[in-house]
């Protein structure tokens, strides 16, 4: 019995000390798997482990980093300035130039030197396009955008607001579009070069000089429009006085030309928004549509949407971006429109009452819900170049006319509350005016739903 | 006896385990698929999930064997806590209004793995309590008391 209770209790004692080794052995392979798989302090600023590996290789590295002017001292110049933000790009060749760069920055982003990624317009399709336009043809087609939207019942007409938009530049000799262009900015080239129309000069003293620019750069017009997205986004805008309406027809335009062709880089980018930082309050730009991609993880942790941060955080300027045109497929949102701060924007199909099929959806890689919104983006007829009409598909459609919602909501507020309304009460009177909404919360796939315009 | 008391003798039986092992099973499937994109998005929340998508998988290996010691067995079941609710999202968030809009039964699929995830989570909570715990006599007592 005594012999049997001992052999119980040595069992019972190598039975403890075997659960305490695995234990130990448990704890020591999770200690051990973290340690392996944490971030090491270039991947926390964004460096990516690979971007390492080949500078390490002795391969160049683009590189682009943000100094916090109010907390570093910045040695040498900045290439772009947005707030306390100097962002600056260089080529690195060693890991001891990238960790001297890593230790003054707050945010470091690296990219092989051929794969520096491009922004891209989130157009999808261009199904017709009409040098002239029968009213019943355009009354049929303008549905998709006000009737569904219910921009028709409306009082307000967005007047008093400037709506600024990052693009291919504009066709300002289109006459649905005189009298809502307040400034013209092209990035294209080595510095901006801006008309302000009324204080430069007419439009047509403006296209004097663009056809001036056209003849020296061979083939790149500075203002004017060479593809049709920014003709057809600003018309989706302000188009007034012609067959078709824009959804605030009152509001003005701040056109900036970053795009030459269909895709564009950073450096452009990040030029356009540095410029609009330094004369949005100058201008009152209240918005900003942006109806491009970048097809990177859409975490908010690339430059351009940390540049955009700013805009919202120091100027309370609204930033729509277009989702993407990727498919309704999970976490195929592009950036800047995945950024926690900027208003994302998928494409509904008014012809067939469901989500466009192209349009991009959430959630984030980061595990955010978007889009935000989703507007008419299915065959949406407005301007186009040479006078023209055209009908487009995409969330590059449907971004715009989310910034003209939100321009007339602010209106429809400021009269009311008599004082400038902030995002938050804006976005949140869209919120609570919206049709189609799924789920009684946001969801990945139509967000808030699609927004109506005021009463 | 009541239906509380069947339940928890229950708790033993296989099916119970059976769902628990899926669950955890397919847990740890969505936690090393989750760890691996936010790993693409350098996220530096992706080594929590990696640990998450490890201690699934020992989950799994306890529904059959059993757990080593109690310290183990609790440790194990502290990460349900974030494993259950994270399903219970992925479910509601991203599988059923995926289905909703696009008919594709893979998101119904989905869902319906979502589901045994975070009802394996629960049942695994509910077992590690009852057994290394409180106990089961005492709990079972507590329960049968209204009755």
């Amino acid at each position: 019995m005594v012999g049997g209770m001992s052999l119980s209790s040595s069992k019972h004692r190598t039975s403890s000390a075997l659960a305490v080794a695995l234990s130990a052995a448990l704890i020591a392979w999770l200690a051990a798997t973290l340690a392996s798989y944490a971030p090491t302090y270039m991947e926390m600023r964004g460096i990516d482990p690979q971007i390492v590996k080949m500078v390490e290789e002795g391969k160049p590295v683009v590189v682009y980093y943000a100094i916090n002017t109010s907390i570093h001292r910045v040695h040498g110049s900045c290439r772009w300035v947005v707030g306390s933000l100097c962002i600056n790009k260089t080529v690195v060749y060693s890991v001891d130039e990238l960790r001297k760069i890593i230790d003054e920055s707050m945010a470091v982003w690296g990219y092989p030197l051929k794969k520096v990624p491009k922004a891209r317009i989130a157009l999808y399709s261009i199904k017709a396009v009409y040098r002239t336009l029968s009213p019943a043809l355009g009354t049929y087609l303008e549905q998709a955008v006000i009737d569904l939207h219910g921009v028709a019942g409306t009082r307000e007409n967005g007047s008093g607001i400037t709506i600024a938009i990052i693009d291919t530049g504009v066709d300002y000799l289109h006459p649905c579009l005189r009298g809502s262009i307040k400034a013209l900015v092209s990035v294209v080239f080595d510095r901006p070069l801006v008309w302000y129309v009324g204080v430069n000069g007419s439009l047509e003293q403006a296209w004097r000089v663009d056809e001036e620019i056209y003849n020296e750069t061979h083939g790149i017009y500075a203002w004017m429009d060479q593809v049709g997205h920014g003709t057809h986004v600003a018309g989706l805008i302000a188009a007034h006085d012609c067959p078709i309406r824009g959804v605030a027809p009152g509001a003005k335009l701040v056109v900036i030309k970053a795009f030459v062709g269909s895709t564009t880089t950073m450096d452009r980018l990040l030029s356009a928004i540095d410029w609009l930082y330094h004369h949005a309050k100058q201008l009152g730009v209240k918005v900003l549509s942006c109806s491009w991609g970048i097809s990177i993880p859409a975490t908010g942790r690339d430059p351009v949407s940390l540049a955009l941060r700013v805009l919202v955080e120091d100027l309370h300027i609204a930033v729509f971006a277009a989702a993407g045109n990727d498919g309704n497929v999970p976490m195929d949102i592009e950036a800047p429109a995945g950024a926690p701060w900027v208003i994302a924007v998928g494409a509904w199909d008014y012809w067939t009452h469901s989500l466009a099929w192209f349009s991009s959806t959430g959630p984030t890689p980061d595990m955010r819900i978007k889009p935000d919104f989703v507007c008419s983006g299915v065959n949406i007829l407005s301007t186009y170049l040479d006078n023209g009409y055209a009908v487009m598909s995409g969330t590059s459609m449907a971004t715009p006319i989310c910034a003209a919602i939100y321009a007339l909501w602010y209106q429809y507020l400021e009269e009311r509350l008599h004082h400038a309304p902030t995002i938050k009460q804006v976005i949140a009177e869209m919120v609570r005016h919206t049709i189609y909404r799924m789920t009684p919360d946001k969801n990945c796939l139509r967000g808030w739903g699609v927004p109506l315009a005021p009463p | 006896m009541g239906i509380e008391h069947a339940a928890l003798h229950h708790l033993h039986v296989s099916p119970v385990r059976v769902i628990i092992f899926l669950g955890s099973l397919l847990g740890a499937m969505m936690m090393f698929g989750v760890a691996w994109l936010l790993g693409v998005s350098l996220s530096p929340l992706a080594p929590l999930f990696v640990l998450l998508g490890i201690d699934q998988v020992i989950d799994m290996v306890a529904a059959v064997r059993g757990y080593e010691s109690r310290a183990v067995a609790i440790a194990s079941t502290v990460p349900e806590a974030v494993v259950g609710p994270a399903a219970l999202w992925i479910m509601s968030y991203v599988a059923i209004p995926y289905y909703m809009e696009t008919h594709n039964a893979l998101y119904l699929l989905l869902a319906a793995a979502m589901a045994l995830v975070f009802v394996s989570s629960v049942f695994e909570i509910a077992y590690v309590i009852r057994r290394y715990v409180i106990g089961g006599r005492h709990v079972a007592l507590q329960l049968q008391a209204p009755y």
